[in-house]
């Protein structure tokens, strides 16, 4: 078996995937490291399901490659991995035991197992109820449960909390915290609810449009979000240049009286000296504290 | 494949269609024999009687509803997974398409050897019952009884296929059930249309439909033409279908 010499458990390099015409995913290269919690955020049809997908096997990619745990022999690496991909697929004839029994024997699980894993995602007591009659948050516990199945090395989960109350969004919260912590599981996952992705990801990656924008680590996004210069002047556009000589690799946003300096630690009273030598009049200057949620919409393209 | 097999198999256990098609083929039979019965004692009067155990075990699976069970059950089977999208489950889990497959294909197919031979059974005990005991048939008759599992192995080729390349379930079950036959009437048309013209022109599409392979298997004994047609088809129909819906299957989306 080809394996890479990283410590990557999902690598991709150039992942693209067309349909016709139209580019769903466009030469995406991804890295999630073994312990990770990889938050992936992007919008509706950003391409974040496609890619788990190409990932899991249930589509394949028109270019690029894939390597799960170091290995190219894709379909082996995937006995390690438990997923919930859109919304649970379950045989709504059967019981939640059932339905667990079943796939069970497809991760090599014991039977033994399945009540555990029934009382950990708070479905211990469903009984002989049919799966068809329960709530979509039972059925996304349900979902989880089979992922968890044969203890995987790594979950990929897209949009688990989709239809779970608060109650139920923490309990999954807390479960996924635990399997990575205490059983050292690597988590990809995604989901609209910013909020609650930054209580647990260790690691963000950004998709829009089908590209990958950003990969940053949750500490450096917070680094980030909480350095930036806001100054007020009537010239923010020669402003910015004058700022981009004093820190080049700084990110400068432009509106139309103000101006936001981020990713470079700056002090504002040598901003203002530059400024008012280079003949700007700058009416203001201060620290601001960025949003996490403003900074990842900003990646994603805007609001949609 | 193995776990795979498991799986399949533990589904075929707890499936409700697979014993209402199981008992509805039962039910057809011993409806059939009944009818037979009342027909021969009627023709006994006149002298002709011909209700034997041995002539039901060898018209088993013609004379029944058996071919249309089949038709709606391989559909259900194959497309179950799909229609429930519990195949992303499958896939996700690191078994290669091919494998998925053909564990489908093997169950279904060991489901429908071990129903035709449980009919066979049934209908030769029932007859007993019936008072109509086996008579001693020529030789030919039991090379036919060997073909019929031919015939059955081509006919799960073909609605397994071809429901795996249609992929949803009501679409399978009509084209199984309907439209395979509906297909051979209009190219039976259309080419005796074309060649209207033609003089002793006699080819028809009729007989490369595996129902008229049965129904020659049920005749006398076969002409070389009918022997080579009982054993190609057959084969020819595994091989297209089940091929083209390890194709297909290998490359949808799901």
């Amino acid at each position: 078996m080809e394996t890479s010499q990283n410590h990557w458990v999902i690598e991709t390099s150039n992942l693209t995937k067309t349909y016709g015409s139209k580019t769903v995913l466009d030469h995406v290269n991804m890295h999630v490291a073994q312990g990770d919690i990889y938050g992936f955020i992007g919008k509706n049809g950003a391409g974040k399901t496609t890619l788990m997908k190409l990932l899991l096997g249930m589509s394949q990619p028109t270019q690029g490659t894939i390597r799960l745990f170091g290995a190219t022999k894709l379909t082996q690496a995937r006995h390690q991995i438990g997923s919930l991909i859109e919304e649970p697929a379950l045989y709504k004839g059967c019981t939640a035991a059932e339905n667990l029994r079943r796939f069970a024997l497809l991760a090599n699980a014991d039977a033994s197992e399945i009540d555990s894993i029934l009382r950990f995602v708070g479905l211990g007591d469903v009984g002989k109820k049919k799966v068809g009659k329960f709530s979509l948050g039972m059925k996304q516990r349900l979902g989880i449960a089979i992922a968890m199945l044969g203890h995987p090395d790594m979950l990929i989960l897209d949009e688990p909390i989709n239809g779970l109350d608060p109650e139920g969004i923490k309990e999954i919260r807390d479960l996924l915290l635990r399997l990575n912590r205490e059983q050292g599981v690597t988590i990809l996952v995604s989901s609209h609810l910013l909020d609650e992705l930054a209580k647990i990801t260790t690691r963000y990656g950004i998709i829009n449009q089908g590209r990958l924008v950003e990969e940053i680590a949750a500490d450096e996004l917070m680094k980030q979000c909480q350095q930036k210069l806001h100054i007020v002047t009537d010239q923010p556009a020669v402003a910015a240049k004058v700022i981009k000589k004093l820190a080049p690799k700084a990110k400068i946003s432009a509106n139309e009286n103000s101006l936001d300096v981020a990713g470079e630690k700056l002090e504002s009273s040598k901003v203002n000296t530059e400024l008012v030598k280079a003949g700007i009049n700058v009416e203001s200057i201060t620290f601001a504290t960025d949003n996490m949620e403003d900074y990842f919409i900003q990646r994603m393209g805007g609001r949609a | 494949m193995i776990n795979l097999l498991k799986f399949e198999l533990r589904k075929l256990r707890q499936s409700k269609a697979f014993y209402i098609i199981f008992s509805l083929g039962l039910i057809s039979i011993t409806l059939i024999m009944l009818l037979s019965k009342v027909i021969t004692d009627l023709a006994s009067v006149l002298g002709s009687p011909d209700l034997n155990a041995t002539n039901m075990l060898l018209t088993a699976l013609s004379s029944g509803s058996f071919a249309s069970l089949m038709a709606i059950y391989l559909a259900l089977f194959a497309c179950s997974d799909d229609a429930q999208h519990t195949i992303k489950n499958i896939y996700a889990r690191g078994y290669s398409r091919t494998a998925v497959y053909f564990s489908k294909y093997l169950v279904s197919l060991g489901v429908v050897l071990v129903m035709a031979v449980i009919y066979m059974v049934y209908s030769f005990l029932f007859a007993n019952i019936l008072g109509a005991p086996a008579r001693s048939i020529p030789a030919y008759q039991w090379g036919s009884l060997a073909l019929q599992f031919l015939w059955l192995i081509g006919l799960h080729g073909l609605y397994f296929g071809l429901s795996s390349m249609i992929g949803r379930l009501g679409v399978a079950v009509a084209v199984n059930v309907v439209g395979i036959t509906i297909v051979f009437g209009l190219l039976d048309l259309l080419i005796s249309l074309i060649f209207v013209r033609v003089k002793n022109f006699n080819f028809s599409i009729r007989d490369y439909h595996l129902e008229s392979v049965l129904v020659t298997l049920m005749g006398n004994k076969l002409t070389k033409a009918q022997l080579l047609r009982a054993i190609l088809l057959p084969i020819g129909y595994t091989a297209v279908f089940v091929t083209g819906g390890w194709l297909v299957s290998r490359r949808r989306e799901v």
